[in-house]
């Protein structure tokens, strides 16, 4: 990494951290003002995060992709992009922030402790469809985080802990509607995501679909949002129970992008070409 | 009865239960090594390590998942279930209006596009032909006779028909500009069999080349250094291109590539290791770079438990003697692997995300910006 890539980077870390920081305590504590110092925060993260992107961009020379820092960095910024986009149009959610920064900022760390200096671009991610699949697997994943929010802030009031009244969230189930639309917009992605990498897929190895680990973990965690809504739309799976799928979707969301590379041996280790 | 029957399986339970027990045998295929992924040999190696799970999830298939008994089951179970949901959706979409009525229209498209990739995905099961040729520069394949492949595969109903081509590797070098022993982009030959003009092609990852009902994908490089292996009474026992692992098989990244070399009359399995940019560092042979620049071949006969005894260096054009026996290193070229595949359910699987995609917009988005209106009516008020 670069020294301005390092200045960036840490930045984006700090802004994201301390927005984290001020939504939380703004929440326990009700204090407006540190909520929005969050908000602001997350503002200045998110173009800390676009110079972090545009720098390794410049620098590399080539989309920031490919290798696991640059993945980790440019998907951060796409998943905070969604998310700050939503709570921005809709201030009422900034309190979302609180469940939904955690998972970005345990991206980042993913990425800085993997290896960071620049190398060129793998033959393998040559193609057109690396756009899409990426930017779509990380729009989606920026949904994914901020339905995992509204769905534990819901949960966790059903548990005693008042935050969602302290903080102006909306009530009830209402909450719970909203990691709903969340979900449909990122389970939309997450199609085009697997879709697309089908196309580019078939252009890298022949084959559309070849069973791998990564390939496999990316279906079940569609599968588990399918269930989700499936149960939600036809089952009457409202509140409590439907918030407790979207929250272990999350969980499958991370095994397919982040876990199951370290368990099992995996053709989408594209260092290899 | 009939009337039941239906019920149950167009029932929103039965998909939760074949969904859910499809993502537990999913996570197992995930988790366990696979044969065809995997070599047989490292699934058997990992069965001898963990014997007890072996035990418990062998009679289901589990080390082949995605062709086992259970995964046919539900596969077909879901079918089933989505025929008769959008059966269901058919008969309440007559009487639904407005955004209800899209909602359900969308859905069933959506379902009938799953049940399109579902179908492809059988076709692709049962008609795919995938194969692997490795061709050296200068040599050409006849990719339309089976003993040309290493490892041919054919689906159930895929007949015996290959590609009337012969594909010929003309040049295999890494693209201008590229980092120093990146993939090479590779020029073939392409020949009709039937007769006919013999086409020009590039190869390169990412950059398949496609055929008439086929398409060849760059799977794997590497090199052939020419070999002459004359014995010490002067019969010649090897005289061709012996190609070495590949760039990520045995290859260390760094110009060393390396494979054995067995035939009649050696004295003993002889280690062959390729320095592409041959250098003495501290007594020891290395390789400069991963360029091609100073080629010369290691030679070493491995005695019974593998290790090497005599050993000698050969440069491109010279020779060198290893225990009597005289080795001409005679010329260097690369090798391409190239991914054969002919598959008749590729376009049907994507005529099904084509129309699974519109249906999930046409079932999601007009509801959701309802739901949106409706929300910021009651905001200002007029809903109220």
């Amino acid at each position: 990494m670069r020294p301005i890539e390092a200045v960036f980077f840490w930045v984006t870390t700090g802004l994201y951290v301390l927005a984290f920081a001020g939504t939380v305590l703004g929440m326990v504590f009700r204090r407006r003002l540190w909520r929005r110092m969050g908000f602001a925060a997350v503002l200045g993260g998110l173009v800390a995060n676009t110079g972090t992107v545009a720098a390794r961009w410049v620098l590399s020379g080539h989309m920031p992709v490919g290798d696991r820092y640059e993945l980790n960095v440019s998907g951060a910024w796409l998943a905070m992009l969604v998310v700050t986009g939503v709570v921005a149009a809709v201030p009422r959610l900034r309190p979302l922030l609180a469940g939904a920064l955690p998972p970005v900022i345990l991206a980042l760390g993913i990425g800085v402790t993997s290896p960071t200096a620049i190398g060129p671009l793998s033959a393998a991610y040559d193609s057109g469809w690396l756009a899409v699949h990426v930017v779509f697997a990380f729009l989606s994943f920026g949904c994914f985080v901020l339905a995992f929010s509204a769905a534990a802030i819901y949960l966790a009031e059903g548990l005693g802990v008042r935050v969602r009244v302290r903080a102006g969230l909306p009530e009830g189930e209402a909450l719970e509607e909203i990691s709903y639309r969340v979900i449909v917009a990122g389970f939309i992605f997450e199609a085009v995501m697997i879709a697309s990498g089908a196309v580019w897929a078939n252009d890298l190895w022949g084959s559309y679909w070849s069973w791998d680990p990564v390939e496999v973990w990316s279906l079940i965690s569609f599968l588990v949002y399918a269930l989700y809504l499936h149960l939600r739309t036809f089952a009457g799976w409202r509140g409590r129970r439907s918030a407790s799928v979207a929250v272990l979707g999350l969980v499958f969301v991370f095994l397919s992008f982040w876990g199951v590379q370290w368990l099992v041996p995996t053709v989408h280790d594209f260092n290899q070409f | 009865m009939l009337r039941r029957v239906v019920h149950v399986l167009a029932s929103t339970w039965l998909t939760v239960v074949v969904v859910l027990a499809f993502i537990l045998l999913s996570v197992a295929g995930a988790m366990l090594p696979q044969v065809g992924a995997a070599s047989v040999e490292s699934v058997e190696a990992w069965q001898a390590a963990h014997s007890t799970v072996t035990w418990a999830v062998e009679p289901l298939g589990l080390f082949r998942a995605f062709s086992s008994v259970p995964f046919m089951v539900l596969m077909t179970a879901l079918a089933v279930n989505m025929v008769a949901c959008t059966a269901r959706r058919v008969l309440h979409a007559r009487k639904a209006r407005g955004t209800v009525a899209i909602a359900l229209g969308g859905s069933l498209v959506l379902h009938v596009g799953l049940l399109v990739v579902l179908a492809g995905g059988v076709t692709t099961a049962g008609l795919t032909v995938d194969g692997r040729i490795v061709t050296t520069e200068g040599q050409a394949i006849d990719l339309s006779q089976d003993d040309q492949y290493l490892g041919l595969n054919r689906g159930v109903w895929a007949g015996d028909s290959l590609p009337a081509y012969a594909v010929g590797l003309e040049k295999s070098r890494p693209p201008a500009g590229a980092a120093v022993g990146s993939a090479p982009e590779s020029e073939l030959a392409v020949a009709p069999l039937g007769g006919g003009e013999t086409l020009a092609r590039q190869l390169a990852v990412n950059h398949p080349v496609r055929l008439e009902g086929a398409i060849l994908t760059h799977a794997d490089w590497g090199y052939s250094p020419l070999l002459t292996v004359v014995s010490p009474q002067g019969e010649v026992l090897v005289d061709a291109y012996v190609a070495l692992a590949s760039s990520h098989g045995a290859g260390t990244g760094s110009g060393v590539y390396q494979d054995v070399l067995d035939a009649p009359g050696l004295p003993g399995t002889i280690l062959v290791r390729l320095y592409t940019d041959f250098h003495w560092d501290a007594g020891r042979a290395v390789s400069a770079s991963p360029d091609s620049a100073n080629p010369a071949v290691e030679l070493a006969i491995l005695d019974e438990d593998g290790t090497p005894g005599a050993t000698g260096i050969a440069m491109l054009g010279s020779e060198v003697g290893v225990a009597g026996y005289n080795f001409v290193f005679g010329d260097l070229r690369r090798w391409t692997a190239i991914r054969v595949r002919s598959d008749a359910g590729r376009p049907v699987v994507y005529a099904g995300f084509v129309i699974g995609f519109l249906g999930l917009l046409v079932r999601y988005v007009p509801t959701s910006l309802a739901a949106v209106r409706a929300d910021r009516r009651r905001q200002n008020g007029v809903g109220e």
